[in-house]
C-alpha cells in the first residue's frame, strides 16, 4: 500500500459549534447494514488497518480502536503485509477483550504465490491478531492483470480460501484491489462464491475507470457484499487540492450501496471527524450524488486524484517485487 | 526485456501485425543496422510463430515490460502538469525523464 500517505484533517468549522454538534450527535447511532448474505451486520464506517500502523504511538492506536468501538464501529480491516505485521499486531493488542464485539477482516498477500504460502500467512495473522478465527479473509492487492490467473491456478490462493473456510479458521472470504475494474470483473468471472469484494469508491471514481459503474452493480446483483475504500482518494489528494471537502468525500462514499466504507484513521482527530459524519448518517440522495460527481468531473476524468489507479504509487513493495516491477523508490508515481 | 525475447523476435512480431509501419527509436548506428538487417530480409511470422511467442511471454502478462501502460513513467512531464499529476523533482525517475527530454520541469513557455 501507499508508502507516502500523509496526514490531513479537514477543518470542521469553529470549535464551539463542533462541540455542540458533538454533544447532540453523540446520541445518534452509526447505522448498521447487512454484510451481503453472511447474516452479519456491520457499521457503515469501518476502521482501516494500514493507518493503525502509522499512528505515532501504540497508545494512540489503542485509543482509536477503543473509541471507535464505543462509538458503534464494529468493522476492522487489516492485511498481513501492512507495516511488516505491525498493523495486525497493534490491532490484536487493541482488541484484547473486545474481539467478539467486532467483525475482523485481514488479507492474505500471496501476490501470485501458492496455497501453502497463504496458509502460513493465515497462521501468522491469527497469531498477531490474537484470535482463533477471522470473520473475513480476503486476497490482497489484486492489481496486476495476471493476478486472477495466478490466484485461480492449481494450488493457487483461491484453494487456501476454500480450505481455511472448511477448517473454520475464517468465516467468509473475498478479495480486494485498487487498480482496474476489469481485473475485478476477471476475478468475478470465475464464479467463485466470494462473500465480500473490496474496491475504491469515491466521488472521482465514477468518471474514471469506474468501480462504481462497472463492479458495484454486479456485486449487488450477485448478493456479494461490497466494501468501499479510498473515499478520500487514498491520501486526501482531492481534499488537499480543494476539489472536495473531507465531509463531502466521505458522505459520497457512504451513500453508495455498500456494506461498509473502510477509512484509514491515523489519529484521533481523523476518527472524530469521521464520527461526525457517521453518527446518524443520512445518505445523499440521487440528485446530490449526481451533482457532486458532475462538479468534480473535470478533475476526476484523468485520474489525477486516483493515483492508485493511474500510477504505481500505491502498489506495495512486496507485490512489485514478486511481479518483477521497479521498487517504489525507482518508480514512485 | 531482460532476456525473455531477442530484439529480432520483438521487431519481427510487431512488423508482422496488420499495420502500415512499425516506428522504432534508434539512438545509435548499431541499432539502425540491426533493425535494417531485420527489415531488409523481412518475412512476416506465421500464425503459429506469433502464437508461440505470445505464449512464451504470457507469464510476464502483469505489465512489468509495459510500464507505459502500468505507470506514468513514460508520460510527458508537460502533459503531467497540465493534468495536475505529481511532478516530483526528488524522484530519480522524474530526473531521468526530464534530462532525457531536456525539459527543465517548468511549464511550457509560449
Amino acid at each position: 500500500m501507499g508508502h507516502t500517505r500523509r496526514h490531513f484533517v479537514q477543518g470542521l468549522g469553529v470549535a464551539g459549534a463542533g462541540m455542540l454538534m458533538d454533544t447532540a450527535s453523540a446520541q445518534a447511532a452509526i447505522p448498521k447494514r447487512p454484510l451481503g448474505k453472511t447474516g452479519l451486520q456491520v457499521s457503515a464506517l469501518g476502521v482501516g488497518g494500514y493507518h493503525i500502523g502509522t499512528t505515532e504511538t501504540d497508545e494512540e492506536a489503542n485509543r482509536i480502536v477503543a473509541e471507535a468501538i464505543d462509538a458503534g464501529i464494529n468493522f476492522f480491516d487489516n492485511a498481513w503485509e501492512y507495516h511488516d505485521g505491525k498493523s495486525e499486531t497493534r490491532m490484536g493488542n487493541a482488541l484484547k477483550g473486545k474481539r467478539d464485539q467486532v467483525v475482523l477482516m485481514t488479507k492474505v498477500c500471496t501476490h501470485g504465490r501458492k496455497k501453502d504460502v497463504a496458509m502460513r500467512m493465515l497462521e501468522e495473522s491469527l497469531k498477531r491478531l490474537q484470535t482463533d478465527h477471522l470473520d473475513i479473509w480476503q486476497v490482497h492487492e489484486v492489481v496486476y492483470d495476471n493476478d486472477p490467473d495466478l490466484i485461480f491456478a492449481k494450488d493457487g490462493a483461491i484453494e487456501a480460501l476454500t480450505q481455511a473456510k472448511q477448517q473454520g479458521k475464517v468465516r467468509f472470504v473475498g478479495f480486494t484491489g485498487h487498480k482496474d475494474p476489469a481485473i475485478h470483473l476477471k476475478m468475478l468471472s470465475h464464479n467463485y462464491p466470494f462473500d465480500t469484494v473490496q474496491m475504491p469508491l469515491n466521488c472521482f471514481d465514477a468518471s474514471y475507470r469506474s468501480f462504481e459503474t462497472q463492479v458495484l452493480p454486479e456485486l449487488n446483483k450477485r448478493g456479494i457484499s461490497a466494501l468501499g475504500m479510498k473515499s478520500m482518494s487514498g491520501s486526501g489528494e482531492g481534499v488537499r487540492n480543494g476539489a472536495v471537502t473531507a465531509v463531502e468525500a466521505l458522505r459520497y462514499a457512504m451513500s453508495l450501496p455498500v456494506a461498509v466504507t473502510i477509512s484509514g484513521m491515523e489519529s484521533l482527530d481523523v476518527l472524530h471527524q469521521n464520527l461526525e459524519v457517521a453518527r446518524g448518517f443520512q445518505a445523499m440522495n440521487a440528485a446530490e450524488l449526481t451533482a457532486l460527481r458532475d462538479r468534480v468531473r473535470m478533475y476526476a476524468s484523468d485520474g489525477r486524484f486516483e493515483l492508485f489507479k493511474s500510477t504505481k504509487k500505491y502498489d506495495g513493495a512486496l507485490g512489485r517485487e514478486l511481479h518483477g516491477f521497479p521498487t517504489p523508490e525507482q518508480l514512485p508515481a | 526485456m531482460k532476456g525473455v525475447t531477442t530484439p529480432e523476435e520483438t521487431l519481427r512480431y510487431a512488423m508482422s501485425l496488420p499495420v502500415a509501419t512499425t516506428i522504432t527509436g534508434m539512438e545509435k548506428p548499431e541499432v539502425l543496422k540491426q533493425n535494417l538487417a531485420i527489415a531488409q530480409n523481412f518475412q512476416p511470422m506465421s500464425e503459429a510463430e506469433m502464437r508461440g511467442l505470445r505464449e512464451r511471454c504470457a507469464q510476464y502478462g502483469d505489465g512489468r515490460f509495459e510500464l507505459y501502460k502500468t505507470s506514468i513513467k513514460y508520460d510527458n512531464p508537460e502533459a503531467r502538469m497540465a493534468h495536475g499529476f505529481p511532478v516530483d523533482m526528488q524522484s530519480t525517475e522524474m530526473r531521468e525523464m526530464l534530462k532525457a527530454t531536456k525539459n527543465d520541469g517548468k511549464p511550457f513557455q509560449e
